[in-house]
């Protein structure tokens, strides 16, 4: 079954991403996902650390930023490319390791029958731009910093609130991260919204399946690069039943692709590829998951009686 | 030949002892990616001869010379270098004749495909300097960011040949100049010289990539040759020194009760 293989993949790849770098793993800074600097021994880094970093980020002069050095900025934009283009979402929840720690926290709560906290439609589409406002500024204050003499204590902005810096850290052994650090009033200031950003990912994450991807501006990221991605999520309208099985199923509850009508291509900004609509999906072929013009993963009428005869 | 008479940071050392130390200048990120460091050199003897200056780059034995212009010294580099720079020069003048020797590790991040300009040194230089002895720093856990809070350790050995070292610290005293006051480093038990950089507030209110620079100094004697050894000492804030994970998890137990509650108040209706 697709979910367990998705389950398998991501398993893998936490060991991989998590403890990896002590087996000599080295898959470099610039990877599309939540894989985190600050745990010791990970294979790989995530691509925002690089964003906000001087030289190599847009914590840049702009007399060096318009000048050869660009090359120095471009580099990892252009290893993060080779990473995101061939799986594009397919890296958030088959390969994220912060996604798999997000659905182990969800089935705790599924394992005491505890209900998941519902989301309005007006709520959720709220929350949408909260992932683009932090990637704008996970890139204008490094940029503020370089040029504007900002305090070099904001450096990092989104690392130093991110859940991951803590919460990463602990398959370590380490839990250092959970710290208020006193050197002075902003360092204090963003260890503090660490602190409370934390313990509200971490509840959330427990009501709420994939909380934190809501915010992720690593997905509003991959979302604005989507149209060069080979993978496509393609609907068939006119065999569409209009059941909603699919929003059902959603992890994000995605109405887009019940919804849809007109587009062929379903791949929304919230949308993480786990496949979980086309599993559920019973008409044939009507949701296809395509990499470079191959299926995927195909909806299909009879897998889904198999499934359920199987539960 | 004297670079710089008496700056401010000198007035602590004894007069009566003539010194040579580097002092950090401005680090500047060029714009073909190669990063270059302005180092001063501050002599207080002013009958000293000529200074030379050399370095080493990473663990590579070659040894660079490095020119001086106005009493300054530019060091550049196009890739990760860990440097380690030595300035050497003799004042003759008396006996035993005066030997002077300032030496600093630095690392510098530079990024280029333009190589940067290096002068090997000669080898007469380099074998009439290379067993004259310097205040060595010992790798330590944050083996390049030196952090206030946290303890160093230092030895005397050749600069150029640190593995052929046969001197007795036993009579050697290491004085630091921090913050315009001097203290006298202790020697532990495997007779290395112990320094605990006391926190600064000036360096917690600046940044993280403020720099403080402090000054080793001591005097030795030694086959009738008198040695005036510093080593210019780069320290950041402490990254971890003020820490405090008793709080940081109260905000974050105090936050979850808050979200838990929150949520299993509104629990019947929809957000």
């Amino acid at each position: 079954m697709v979910e367990s293989l998705r389950l398998f993949c991501q398993h893998i790849s936490f060991l991989i991403m998590i403890y990896g770098g002590r087996l000599g793993i080295r898959l470099g800074n610039s990877l599309p996902c939540f894989t985190c600097p600050y745990v010791s021994g990970c294979a790989g880094h995530c691509y925002l650390m690089v964003l906000q970093r001087s030289s190599v980020g847009f914590q840049t002069a702009f007399d060096i930023f318009f000048s050869g050095a660009v090359f120095n900025i471009l580099w990892p934009f252009a290893v993060f490319l080779l990473f995101f283009i061939p799986l594009s979402k397919l890296w958030c929840s088959w390969i994220c390791p912060f996604c798999l720690v997000q659905d182990w926290i969800s089935l705790v709560r599924k394992k005491f029958y505890i209900r998941e906290m519902i989301l309005t439609r007006k709520t959720r589409n709220n929350i949408k731009p909260v992932k683009y406002i932090l990637l704008v500024l996970l890139i204008t204050i490094p940029l503020a910093i370089a040029n504007f003499n900002l305090h070099s204590d904001w450096a990092l902005p989104f690392c130093q609130i991110c859940p991951g810096k803590p919460i990463l850290p602990l398959f370590q052994g380490n839990w250092s991260y959970f710290h208020i650090n006193y050197t002075n009033g902003i360092t204090m200031a963003f260890s503090f919204l660490s602190m409370v950003i934390t313990g509200g990912m971490l509840v959330g994450m427990f009501f709420r399946e994939r909380f934190f991807c809501m915010f992720c501006p690593m997905l509003a990221l991959m979302h604005l690069l989507k149209a060069i991605s080979p993978v496509r999520f393609e609907k068939k309208i006119h065999t569409c039943t209009g059941c909603g099985n699919c929003e059902r199923s959603c992890p994000v509850d995605i109405p887009d692709v019940h919804l849809e009508k007109v587009k062929k291509n379903v791949l929304t900004q919230d949308c993480m590829g786990c496949m979980s609509c086309v599993e559920a999906c019973p008409a044939d072929h009507t949701l296809t998951f395509k990499w470079f013009g191959f299926r995927l993963f195909s909806s299909s009428r009879s897998y889904l009686s198999r499934k359920w005869s199987q539960k | 030949m004297v670079f710089c008479l008496m700056p401010a940071m000198v007035f602590a050392i004894p007069q009566d002892k003539n010194f040579l130390y580097f002092k950090f200048l401005e680090m500047k990120k060029e714009k073909n990616g190669q990063v270059s460091q302005a180092i001063e050199l501050v002599c207080t003897d002013p009958a000293v001869g000529a200074v030379k200056v050399f370095y080493r780059e990473n663990s590579d034995p070659a040894v660079f010379f490095a020119p001086v212009k106005d009493g300054i010294v530019t060091l550049i580099v196009d890739k990760p270098s860990r440097i380690s720079l030595f300035a050497f020069s003799t004042n003759p003048a008396g006996f035993p004749e005066k030997k002077l020797v300032a030496h600093t590790n630095l690392v510098l991040f530079g990024k280029s495909s333009v190589p940067a300009p290096r002068i090997m040194a000669d080898d007469i230089d380099v074998n009439r300097f290379a067993g004259l002895p310097g205040i060595e720093l010992l790798s330590s856990e944050n083996y390049y960011w030196h952090q206030t809070g946290q303890v160093l350790k230092f030895c005397i050995k050749p600069v150029l040949e640190p593995d052929s070292s046969d001197i007795d610290p036993g009579n050697i005293r290491i004085f630091v100049l921090e913050n315009h006051k001097i203290r006298r480093l202790t020697m532990d038990g495997t007779l290395d010289f112990s320094y605990d950089p006391a926190h600064d507030e000036r360096l917690r209110k600046t940044g993280v990539t403020a720099i403080r620079q402090d000054i080793l100094y001591t005097t030795m004697e030694e086959k009738n040759q008198k040695y005036f050894l510093t080593y210019s000492l780069l320290l950041h804030r402490s990254r971890k020194g003020f820490n405090d994970i008793f709080s940081g998890v109260s905000v974050l137990g105090t936050s979850m009760i808050l979200f838990i509650g929150l949520i299993l108040k509104k629990r019947r209706t929809p957000w």
